[in-house]
């Protein structure tokens, strides 16, 4: 009884002990552990396939994304979301820009897709687009086909001075509307007021070629209405024009 | 004494059951605090890895010597310029986007995009593409910039001297520490001054969009001198102007400039 006894004082001391060493060990353990996970982690791959990569600030914030069609994030206007691509269509992928308040300034998206089998049955655009401050496109660098009517260029716009805020929630509150006559006087009558809700566009700069074969370069009026072209047509005809707000030619270079 | 013995077996099966149970939850804990940190394969050295989605703070594509290419990035973790491999002028931070590196690990151009508004709500913002020419500066740029109201938009053109950046800088760097303020000044227009007759840089064309709100195509010399321009004002009125070396419009088709 007493050799027993003696056995299990001794098993007592070494379960003491392994139970302590186990105990700091664990506690070593999971401190490393978490640890690293507040600590700046690197990793090395030779190639990474993903379906979209987040560049986010440290506090959170989106800064950029790189996406696939199917994830490319909607649309942010004043720290709100906007789900304007979804099932819309749009249907391009690449890269969009966020500025330091997390807002959408830009994007560098591309597609293109048979939509059958016909030689032009296709359609096919790439963009490289900088937005104003809380607003939309102001430079745009831009492909856009469809089933061989090409335009191809760069564009600078005038955009509103206050923000797009404004015309999204009406654009957001008709998409909202069932299809029918109500709608398409509301979508009418949100194009008419495009300008005061902020969401017009006035094309200031276009160099490029039209979906006419002609190479022009064009400078418009504060309204977007073009006044000087340099033009030379399909059919290898060089002209300068001049142009009123009515967009009759006032005057030409040679003259006619 | 069969009393106390009974206490103690007690004592060992409770201690044994206490041992179990707490390394059964600890090396759980441990194990989770792992995975927390590690998401599957981020640690090790990985030739090929497939996610749905990543979120990160920067990515680094290297050639395999390990020179950069393309470092895309959020604000804090951006990259200063890099000249074949080594940092030089100015540490990195302040350039959120994507900068492009040429065969030789020295930056090549780069699109980066900012923009915030400041305690009085005025904006500053800009979106900036820009190509250098090989071991120098921006050639081909397409701007938006945005600061107090003005805005500049458009593409410009630059030419620039054979001027090796990374030589320049050293020397500018060593002429601001010099201590005589005239010898200072001296030597920083020397060193932007025209090298064989060509300037350390020239704007040869903008297209675009002023700060004064003209729509405007400038071809310029190579001093940096616009000689032909397009414009259409604020107000509408077209005009193609030719002008002399000084400035002066020696021609004016279309409505002159009032």
């Amino acid at each position: 009884m007493s050799d027993s006894l003696d056995e299990l004082r001794a098993e007592v001391r070494r379960l003491r002990r392994t139970n302590a060493v186990s105990l700091c060990l664990v506690v070593v353990a999971l401190g490393a552990g978490f640890a690293r996970g507040a600590q700046p982690r690197t990793a090395t791959f030779d190639e990474i396939d993903v379906g979209r990569l987040n560049v986010r600030e440290p506090n959170g914030t989106l800064r950029l994304a790189l996406s696939n069609k199917a994830r490319l994030p909607e649309v942010v206007i004043g720290g709100k979301t906007y789900p304007l691509r979804g099932g819309t269509g749009v249907g391009s992928a690449g890269l969009i820009f966020f500025n330091d308040e997390g807002n959408e300034n830009g994007g560098l998206v591309f597609q293109g897709a048979r939509t059958g089998s016909g030689p032009t049955d296709y359609h096919a655009s790439a963009h490289l687009t900088f937005d104003q401050f809380d607003q939309d496109e102001t430079v745009a660098l831009s492909y856009q086909d469809a089933s061989g009517r090409r335009r191809a260029g760069l564009t600078v716009s005038d955009r509103a001075t206050t923000p797009i805020a404004a015309f999204a929630e009406s654009a957001m509150a008709l998409r909202a509307l069932p299809e029918g006559p109500e709608r398409t006087r509301r979508m009418q009558s949100l194009r008419a007021n495009a300008v005061a809700l902020g969401g017009a566009s006035m094309e200031r700069v276009f160099v490029g070629k039209q979906a006419d074969r002609s190479a022009v370069v064009s400078l418009a009026d504060a309204g977007g209405r073009p006044r000087l072209r340099l033009v030379v047509d399909s059919l290898g005809t060089a002209r300068v024009e001049f142009l009123d707000e009515a967009g009759r030619v006032t005057s030409r270079l040679p003259s006619p | 004494m069969s009393e106390r013995s009974d206490r103690l077996e007690r004592d060992v099966r409770f201690l044994k059951l206490y041992a179990v149970t707490t390394t059964v939850i600890m090396g759980v804990g441990a194990v989770a605090a792992f995975r927390r940190a590690d998401p599957p394969a981020a640690r090790e050295h990985a030739a090929h890895e497939k996610f749905t989605e990543i979120d990160v703070e920067r990515i680094n594509v290297v050639e395999p010597d390990g020179k950069y290419r393309l470092v895309i990035s959020n604000r804090p973790r951006s990259i200063g310029p890099i000249y074949k491999g080594k940092p030089f002028g100015y540490p990195g931070g302040g350039r959120p986007g994507l900068i492009f590196f040429n065969d030789e690990g020295t930056e090549n151009g780069g699109l980066t995009f900012t923009g915030k508004t400041d305690a009085n709500g005025s904006a500053t913002a800009s979106t900036h593409m820009s190509f250098d020419q090989f071991n120098s500066d921006q050639v081909l740029n397409l701007d938006y910039g945005e600061e107090k109201g003005k805005r500049v938009i458009g593409v410009s053109v630059n030419d620039r001297a054979d001027v090796d950046i990374f030589e320049w800088v050293r020397q500018r760097d060593s002429i601001m520490k010099m201590a005589d303020t005239a010898a200072r000044a001296a030597a920083m227009r020397q060193l932007t001054a025209p090298r064989n007759g060509v300037p350390f840089v020239a704007q040869r064309m903008f297209i675009g969009r002023d700060p004064a709100r003209n729509a405007v195509l400038n071809l310029s010399d190579p001093n940096g001198k616009p000689r032909l321009r397009l414009t259409v004002d604020s107000l509408g009125t077209a005009r193609i102007e030719f002008l002399d070396p000084t400035g002066k419009v020696t021609q004016t088709i279309g409505e002159p400039r009032k």
